[in-house]
């Protein structure tokens, strides 16, 4: 476990967020302070220790969608800056989110966010999108297993893949039916709408100081 | 009366008729298990009794109507342990799952967090307050599951087919537990070995009614609901 990850969930998101601030408020075109911001991220995620190739990797998840509107803004105005700063800006912030999830668990960011003020319909939302989204996971696996044991795993992924699909219906229909159980057992134990947390985290000097040191950088690195 | 049924019936949004004018009545002292092939209601019935559903007629839990309003102050008095515990632990780790119910229900954090500690020692599996739920074995994850249903001091405990999963050394265990409880009980189960350990008396579901009450090995031995 990195440093960071020890580190209470709310200094993280407030980190998190003057990063993202700086990021979309660096004017397009301006290479120099995103290569600041990029070098910013990859100091954090070398603190943290958490994987920098990794990290990059799974943060290119979401390239798909920016180049996509890139290259219809490019089509559009002619001018590729535009396109550019949005493929950046829209990696770069995913870069910074692949680092606070890898440092801190889901749990904890619902909690700060909570203590942030975040609507709590807003955070209801997003745990119970999680909790359904493990759901189908495990789902997913289950029906997976089934069908390997069935029909024999040929090792082709495609084959794998077009079987899940052709299951889909399935798959989302026996993961609602699970959903409802677990949503049913939360009912039964007392939930009416909020989560509470065990251990409510007091804040300590290291995280006002990661929050600082982290708020620093940033803003240095974008108006430098 | 602990609990009090009349003419409970209800219907499932694809039409089906899973219970159809269910009677019963239980004493605070009794353990009743419920038998009935799959589909015949069991798992609809206790979910009516736990307030999880509602149907067509009444469900009174210690003299009280399950009302919409009442319904979050009943579910405290019933303690429902599903089939599936993967359904039921739904925390990050064993103690924080354990100390769900009474933290939801205004317990003071320490003292649900001692309080679920203490219910993990009684249930032998303290060591696993930090592990995470879905790494624990189908037995440990029955003992948790239990544990989060009594850290909330139910009146009434519910089991559905609590002896799923379990291997033979399990449900013996499961068995000596839950003798050991002195809430009243309502088991469904297939295990007539298992409902003569832990109940004194039985139902028997069939196409969402109730067609036999009586002793266990009577209802049993009518329905010839025995493995050999």
């Amino acid at each position: 476990m990195g440093p960071l990850a020890r580190r209470d969930a709310r200094a993280k998101l407030a980190a998190a967020l003057v990063f993202l601030v700086c990021v979309g408020t660096t004017p397009a075109g301006n290479y120099q302070r995103m290569a600041a911001l990029a070098a910013v991220a990859i100091v954090w995620i070398a603190i943290a220790r958490a994987g920098l190739f990794r990290s990059l990797f799974q943060a290119s998840a979401i390239l798909p969608f920016p180049l996509s509107f890139g290259l219809v803004s490019w089509w559009v105005s002619g001018d590729p800056t535009l396109a550019v700063a949005l493929v950046v800006r829209s990696y770069l912030s995913a870069l910074v989110v692949v680092l606070l999830m890898s440092t801190t668990t889901l749990a904890d960011i619902f909690r700060g966010l909570q203590s942030f003020g975040a609507p709590a319909v807003l955070v209801l939302v997003l745990q119970s999108l999680t909790r359904y989204l493990q759901v189908v996971v495990d789902q997913g696996l289950r029906m997976r297993r089934a069908s390997i044991s069935r029909s024999g795993n040929t090792g082709r992924r495609y084959s794998l893949w077009r079987r899940a699909g052709g299951a889909l219906a399935v798959l989302f229909g026996k993961s609602y039916g699970r959903a409802e159980n677990v949503h049913r057992a939360m009912l039964a134990r007392g939930f009416q709408g909020t989560f509470i947390a065990l251990r409510p985290h007091a804040l300590e000097w290291r995280d006002f100081a990661l929050t600082a040191v982290a708020a620093a950088m940033s803003v240095g690195a974008a108006w430098r | 009366m602990i609990i009090e049924v009349k003419g409970l019936s209800y219907r499932y949004s694809d039409g089906t008729d899973a219970l159809r004018g269910v009677d019963f009545r239980m004493e605070a002292s009794e353990s009743v298990a419920l038998f009935g092939s799959n589909g015949s209601g069991k798992t609809t019935f206790l979910l009516h009794v736990a307030g999880l559903l509602e149907g067509e007629g009444s469900v009174r839990i210690a003299g009280e109507p399950f009302t919409r309003s009442s319904a979050p102050a009943l579910r405290e008095k019933v303690g429902y342990v599903f089939q599936d515990s993967d359904d039921q632990l739904f925390m990050p780790t064993v103690l924080e799952d354990v100390a769900f119910g009474p933290l939801h229900r205004g317990m003071e954090a320490r003292e649900a967090e001692n309080r679920a500690l203490e219910l993990l020692r009684q249930l032998g599996i303290s060591e696993l307050a930090g592990r995470a739920p879905y790494h624990l074995s189908a037995g440990e994850k029955k003992r948790a599951a239990l544990a989060g249903v009594l850290a909330m001091q139910p009146e009434i405990l519910i089991f559905d087919e609590p002896t799923t999963f379990l291997d033979p050394p399990g449900q013996r265990e499961l068995a000596h537990l839950l003798l050991a409880l002195p809430q009243a009980k309502l088991i469904a189960t297939h295990d007539v070995w298992f409902a003569r350990q832990v109940a004194s008396r039985a139902l028997f579901f069939e196409k969402g009614r109730v067609v036999a009450d009586g002793p266990v090995d009577e209802v049993a031995a009518r329905f010839d609901w025995r493995l050999h």
